[in-house]
């Protein structure tokens, strides 16, 4: 070891961590290649690194919709006194089977569970200072889709859209048959170019695309449901959510947040 | 019912760490309370959201206030030492990773994870933690000689601690 100087336990942790600059790392590399002994500890160091990474999966990427109190409520939040995964695993893997045994009788009790919670959110006060805030559920989720449809065809020069809007009639008649939508909006201002029907939960959305007059395409994604208003952007394109008439709407594109909040409140708005 | 557009760099960025931040919480909470991890991470989007500060990293404030609503629930509840809660059953078992960090002391498993797991420097962690640099790489080793403790043929090198920034 005489050609490295020595190095101290939390240097090769910053080694580790790629905490040190060029010049120490060096010296820290030198001495590593010098000690086999530390050089195991330092590999031993990367690989929990590694499997600290591999032990906890990045969960999707939906928008966590949590409106629940820790003050206050019912559901405890404490984790059981032995946390072992392997337990837990197994726990849950019985408690599904359970599930579907239970459903039947649990049905029977629902309503007046839902009661009793529905008395109790209205009667009881949320905390001043609460651990955890009361957060809106917005579905944001179906303006993402609308966004990702916008992206995913608006743009597209070769089809654009299955159907074109130049025949109404029939346009009309073949997204009713497979969406239930029964006739397109009309958007002023806008210009109606054709439609596609894209797969939803449980059933079809309808994919109308509309042309602004500056040729801007804006979407809007209609599918049966009653969802919450929701609103949702990544990077210049954007859409906002809303529900009417027992359809869920919502319009996307690249266009300033106050036009598409205009073509919004157009078409949520009495017609 | 809330139909913000989340619009700002501020709030971009927030969104765009929002699964890093919910991963984080759940790995600080341990794997048997993933609504409690979720909701935390999200108080934390919200917090942060609603308080658009110049010249701060937004990320790195949700982070903190991660940490700063764990501290606040595990000192609520009186769980500061999860550690003491292993039964003798799950000691003889051989443990995961998962599972050796989530009955650790909860300073040593901040420093580790907001460093191996979240990617953060020994100043940003610093900074997350609200701590002094020296105290999360001494946590960061205690964390580190603790998983090593786990593994055969590992054994600690003596002498003194020294804390490199």
């Amino acid at each position: 070891m005489s050609g490295a100087s020595r190095v101290s336990e939390a240097e090769l942790h910053a080694f580790v961590d790629g905490q040190l600059g060029d010049e120490r790392a060096l010296a820290v590399a030198v001495w590593l290649a010098e000690s086999p002994r530390d050089g195991l500890r330092v590999d031993g160091w990367r690989m929990q690194n590694d499997a600290i990474q591999r032990a906890f999966p990045a969960p999707a990427r939906e928008r966590a919709t949590l409106a629940f109190r820790a003050i206050d409520s019912d559901a405890p939040l404490t984790m059981p006194s032995t946390p072992a995964i392997e337990d837990y695993r197994a726990r849950r893997r019985r408690r599904r089977t359970m599930a579907l045994v239970a459903a039947f009788v649990a049905g029977a009790f629902a309503a007046s569970a839902l009661a009793l919670f529905a008395h109790r959110m209205t009667t009881r006060p949320i905390p001043s200072d609460p651990i955890f805030v009361e957060v809106t559920t917005v579905s944001d989720e179906f303006a993402r889709r609308a966004v990702e449809a916008w992206r995913t065809y608006a743009r597209d020069p070769a089809r654009p859209v299955e159907v074109d809007a130049r025949d109404m009639a029939g346009l009309t008649k073949w997204l009713k048959e497979r969406t239930g939508l029964a006739q397109p909006p009309t958007i002023s201002g806008a210009r109606l170019a054709g439609a596609r029907v894209l797969p939803a939960h449980g059933g079809n959305a309808a994919f109308l695309l509309y042309r602004l007059a500056s040729g801007d395409p804006v979407v809007l994604l209609a599918e049966r449901g009653a969802r919450s208003p929701g609103a949702y952007r990544s990077g210049d394109v954007s859409a906002r959510a809303w529900s009417r008439d027992s359809f869920d709407y919502a319009i996307a594109g690249a266009v300033p947040d106050a036009r598409l909040a205009a073509l919004a409140a157009e078409l949520a708005g009495p017609r | 019912m809330s139909e913000e557009l989340k619009s700002s760099p501020h709030s971009e960025a927030l969104h765009e760490g929002a699964s890093e931040l919910r991963r984080f919480a759940r790995a600080l909470v341990g794997p048997v309370s993933t609504r409690t991890a979720d909701a935390l991470a999200q108080t934390a989007i919200v917090r942060i959201e609603a308080a658009d500060r110049l010249g701060e990293d937004p990320l790195e404030r949700a982070f903190a206030e991660i940490v700063r609503l764990n501290r606040r629930r595990v000192r609520e509840r009186g769980r500061a030492t999860e550690s003491a809660e292993i039964s003798g059953e799950s000691e003889r078992r051989e443990a995961s990773v998962a599972n050796q960090i989530s009955v650790m002391p909860l300073d040593e498993r901040e420093s580790l994870l907001i460093i191996a797991l979240a990617g953060y420097g020994y100043e940003a962690a610093a900074r997350i933690l609200d701590l002094p640099v020296s105290s999360v790489v001494s946590r960061l080793m205690r964390a580190r000689a603790r998983l090593d403790g786990a593994r055969p043929g590992v054994a600690p090198r003596g002498g003194h601690l020294r804390v490199v920034k």
